[in-house]
């Protein structure tokens, strides 16, 4: 196979097949999500009419996949790579393809497959339509049309491809154990591993989330986060406010992987962390339209677009989220 | 004339292909009924063809007729009054033939209005099609649709790239969100990707089948069939049949090539139904086995491509079930470290559905229920029935489960048997579960049986007592499946029970005491039970029977089979006797609504010979006909003394009036009328019969 020989290299082949396609070159976001879909490049930037094209690499925090740097296959943190094409084009299954090319998956060589697969994120209010690619029966990439985000229809509908970085590099290196993969070589020869990286934060983290989190403090924590996340929509703020939603969604996320939460319970907290990403969608498309979607180039369209999201700047929607809407 | 039609699309969910087709060729025909262009010749119909596979759905029409003959419509216009002073035509005469597009002189007057013959010019296939198309596109009714790029309006179940519409090879116009028709079409994604003619209706399948892509589902699917059974051969065995994973991999392939793969024995450990489960739940592997029916460590891929090399994606597809199976290995030895029985506290922790308590307290009231149905059946051993009450959701708390969910029950049994519980106990916890569906076969023990009975009661009536009763075609928490499988366990082993009391002891478990939810889960029971008994019987039979006020299915089900066969013996016969039956009823019936109170018979006041006679008949064959009904439950034989007494109810009706103007007379033959009534209402209710009116 001629992939990428490496961990960093297979980012660097990304990178470049997609910056070559005009997409803006970002990077993860600096808190932890749980998906590069929660970072705001995607959440907040696939609502509206405004084009947007942007790859980036997002470490991704899943703390009931922890496996104390012992499971083969799973991590607490993986790393996803993510493609938003907005308005998804005519051909974006052709560039898709394209892209496994140039990093050395060839359908001549290998069994490529769209499988359906419907996306949806309870906590973000969004979902999609697409598949899950297969390579030789291997899920590699995540691969949707948004349809709603924030609980806002996406108009127009942006392509979201997301690749699961370490299995793609598991199967180009041909290795079995994500902790044998290659990082990079240094100049003496020395092959720094995904182990050398990335096996003590595995494990610490893992003992963090299952036993060493105060519940008790984590509970006390998501009601701060949501506190402050309602106090930012208030100030009309929603990049700012959209933080605290992710703190809360992290919050959450470590909660359950305590097992603090009970089934019943679950069901609550995800609701409200859905209302917190509403509001906040619902700020940012409103402050878009304030600035009357600046990065839309056609400016009839523009008219257009901001006479369907006029009722975002009615003052009965603009007032501030009240305690009974909980 | 032929049309060929053909959508272009990006993959489609393997579930939406069928349907969809299905549902263009009813509407394609339906449609050219409307144009009357349904068939070329008198009589003769247009002949529909659908394919469909991933990329595509196509429809090939043949024998459309080329136009649609002309009519002459009659169309009626104002009244001869308005339309007709002093001999002239009035201005409204006038409108009227302009729009009708004739002039004055072509009105006629039929008798108090005056009409127009127009003649419509029937439209030409040509003509009328690609209207038809396009509605057809707009139309079919996908699970669900979604929209791209920045088009407003059109939705389809993925992005729509090309559409291809000709009639006798002339393209037609059809447009559908950014796509305009063109008379081309493309082959395999890989393997053939260029646009080529879109070939004639005759030539459709052969010319995809050289562009790689096997149209037709049927072939499709059998050369998957021969593609798998050759790759398990290399394999040294045969695959494991699986029509549902066939039937899901034809709709993931245009041009299918078998791999055969293999996994380390070590994991043949794992119980099959795992290993079944990995292979065909996540990666549409089809399982191989030996001739015995035994597991090989083998499994059969299905690629869209013929690769270079099939070691390369043999590798692959190797490499993913051993990351897989690794998993199922690491559930099922975590899973096996805590005894099912330890797991109640877990149970404890589970919610079974809001508002009806955690699975720990749905178990408790799945023991007592089921004991409560040994008791009142005389059925199954109490000391099983609750051990395995107790368990059978404990393996809900288990990883494999969480990754499995269709692994509740077998996992449970497997689990069972490795903490050493009675075999026959761990049977039960997997055959509660049976019938899984309508296919599905039936549990072969009594407690397994009962267990299952006891669980969808619980099931039913906790819910209908919140108010969550299935309505239309929402039925979330699927209890008509959760019905069927009441009835057809309870039928199948002939347990007699009272539903009602058992619905009452299912509430009682609930802490409820609901004599109207009581009433409605019965007549959804009923329900049900109509629809289980369809094939037996004719509806109307059914629902006398249903409706005879026995709350046993047994003797339900005993009651139209014996209602059914002297229908059928003697049909004739029957229906007479049925139809004196029906009009006994109605009598009574009108009598209860005109306040008549008719108190009890008494022979004295009889006054005709025939009210006599039919007194005396009815008290002759009343011992036999309670022995038969009560006792024996030989209907049969209340039948045949229902026979021999209507040549007196016969007489009676000819002879007498039982309205009579004497109160006394009337309300005496009323009550004898009910007496008679009353003895044979157990065999059915009349009144639901259809039948002839005896003259």
């Amino acid at each position: 196979m001629s992939g990428p020989k490496d961990f960093q290299s297979l980012l660097l082949a990304l990178q470049t097949y997609w910056a070559d396609r005009g997409c803006a070159l970002m990077q993860g976001y600096d808190l932890e999500v749980g998906a590069g879909t929660m970072n705001p490049a995607t959440f907040l930037r696939v609502l509206g009419p405004e084009p947007w094209n942007v790859a980036y690499v997002e470490p991704s925090r899943r703390p009931a996949d922890g496996r104390f740097g012992e499971n083969p296959n799973r991590l607490h943190q993986h790393h996803q790579y993510q493609v938003i094409l907005k308005p998804s084009p005519k051909d974006v299954q052709e560039q898709y393809l394209g892209s496994l090319r140039a990093i050395g998956i060839t359908s001549e060589d290998h069994d490529l497959r769209f499988v359906e697969d419907d996306w949806e994120s309870p906590t973000l209010g969004a979902w999609g339509l697409g598949w899950e690619v297969w390579c030789d029966g291997m899920e590699v990439t995540q691969f949707t049309y948004f349809q709603q985000a924030g609980g806002f229809e996406c108009r127009p509908v942006a392509a979201e491809l997301t690749y699961g970085l370490e299995r793609i590099a598991m199967y180009l290196q041909g290795v079995d154990d994500i902790y044998d993969l290659v990082f990079c070589t240094y100049p003496d020869g020395t092959r720094l591993t995904y182990r050398d990286v990335f096996w003590q934060n595995e494990r610490e983290q893992s003992e963090y989330s299952f036993h060493a989190s105060d519940p008790a403090r984590l509970l006390l924590l998501f009601d701060e986060y949501e506190k402050e996340c309602r106090r930012l929509v208030e100030k009309k703020l929603p990049l700012p406010a959209y933080d605290y939603c992710l703190k809360c969604s992290h919050a959450f996320n470590l909660l359950d992987a305590r097992g603090a939460i009970s089934v019943t319970e679950r069901q609550g907290y995800i609701l409200r962390v859905r209302r917190l990403a509403h509001d906040c969608a619902k700020l940012y498309l409103a402050t878009r339209v304030q600035m009357k979607f600046p990065s839309l180039k056609d400016r009839a369209l523009a008219e257009k677009e901001l006479a369907r999201y006029a009722g975002l700047l009615k003052p009965e929607d603009a007032q501030p989220p009240r305690a009974e809407q909980r | 004339m032929d049309l060929v039609f053909e959508i272009g699309t990006e993959e489609l969910p393997a579930s939406f292909q069928k349907p969809a087709l299905e549902w263009m060729a009813a509407e394609i025909n339906k449609l050219l009924d409307d144009h009357r262009l349904n068939g070329e010749g008198e009589g003769q119909r247009a002949s529909i063809a659908t394919y469909a596979t991933p990329r595509r759905l196509a429809l090939i029409v043949t024998a459309i007729a080329p136009s649609a003959p002309d009519l002459r419509k009659k169309v009626s216009g104002p009244p001869l009054k308005q339309a007709k002073q002093d001999g002239k035509w009035t201005k409204a005469a006038e409108g009227f033939a302009r729009k009708a597009g004739v002039s004055v002189e072509a009105l006629k007057v039929e008798g108090d209005r005056v009409v127009v013959e127009q003649h419509v010019r029937g439209q030409s296939a040509a003509e009328a099609l690609p209207g038809m198309l396009e509605q057809i596109v707009r139309g079919i009714p996908f699970r669900k649709s979604m929209r791209w790029d920045a088009l407003e309006g059109d939705a389809f179940a993925r992005p729509v790239h090309w559409i291809a519409a000709a009639l006798d090879g002339k393209p037609l116009p059809v447009s559908f969100a950014d796509v305009t028709s063109a008379p081309k079409t493309r082959g395999h994604r890989f393997a053939a990707p260029e646009e080529f003619p879109l070939p004639s209706a005759k030539d459709y399948v052969p010319a995809l089948r050289k562009a790689h892509v096997l149209a037709d589902w049927a072939e499709r699917s059998k050369r998957i069939s021969e593609e798998v059974a050759r790759a398990a051969g290399e394999a040294g065995g045969v695959p494991r049949p699986d029509p549902e994973l066939l039937e899901t991999v034809t709709g993931l392939v245009e041009e299918p090539f078998a791999v055969a793969g293999f996994f380390d024995k070590d994991f043949l450990q794992l119980p099959p139904e795992v290993l079944i489960s990995e292979m065909r739940g996540h990666q549409k592997y089809f399982a191989v086995q030996d001739v015995h029916g035994v597991l090989l460590p083998a499994f059969v891929a299905v690629s869209n491509t013929k690769v270079r090399d099939p070691a390369v994606s043999r590798r692959g597809y190797e490499r993913v079930l051993r990351a897989r199976l690794s998993d199922g290995k690491f559930f099922f030895d975590e899973d096996r470290k805590l005894p099912l029985r330890s797991r109640m506290e877990r149970l404890g922790r589970r919610t079974f559905l809001q508002g009806l308590g955690t699975e720990l307290e749905r178990v408790q009231r799945l023991r007592e229920l089921s004991l409560w149905l040994h008791g009142v059946t005389g059925k199954g051993d109490p000391r099983r029935l609750a051990e395995a009450a107790e368990l059978c959701k404990a393996d809900l708390t288990t990883g494999m489960v969480g990754e499995f969910p269709e692994l509740q029950g077998a996992m449970g049994r497997v689990y069972a048997l490795n903490d050493g519980v009675d075999p026959k106990v761990a049977d039960a916890i997997f055959e509660h579960y049976l019938p899984r569906g309508a296919e599905d076969r039936l549990p072969s023990e009594d407690t397994g049986a009962l267990l299952g009975i006891a669980d969808r009661l619980d099931l039913i009536v906790g819910l209908f007592g919140l108010g969550k009763e299935p309505s239309g075609t929402a039925d979330p928490y699927g209890l008509r499946r959760a019905a069927l499988g009441i009835l057809r366990v309870t039928l199948a082993r002939g347990y007699r029970f009272d539903v009602d009391d058992a619905l009452l002891a299912a509430q009682k478990l609930h802490r409820k005491d609901d004599a109207k939810a009581r009433e409605r889960v019965w007549q959804f029971l009923l329900g049900r039970l109509e629809v289980l008994l369809r094939d037996k019987a004719q509806p109307d039979s059914i629902q006398a029977a249903l409706h005879t006020g026995a709350h046993d299915l047994i003797a339900l089900e005993k009651r139209l089979v014996a209602l059914q066969t002297v229908r059928e013996k003697s049909r004739a016969q029957f229906e007479a006797t049925a139809a004196a039956f029906k009009r006994i009823g109605n009598i009574l019936a009108q009598a209860q609504e005109k306040g008549f109170s008719p108190v009890g018979f008494e022979a004295e006041r009889c006054k005709e010979t025939s009210e006599r006679a039919l007194a005396a008949a009815l008290e002759q064959s009343r011992a036999r006909v309670s022995t038969a009904l009560e006792d024996n439950e030989d209907y049969l034989a209340a039948y045949a003394a229902l026979a021999e007494l209507r040549p007196v109810v016969d007489e009676f009706f000819d002879e007498v009036m039982v309205m009579d103007p004497d109160p006394r007379l009337r309300d005496n033959r009323l009550a004898l009328l009910r007496s008679l009534h009353e003895l044979f209402s157990p065999l059915a209710d009349f009144s639901r019969l259809q039948v002839e009116k005896s003259s």
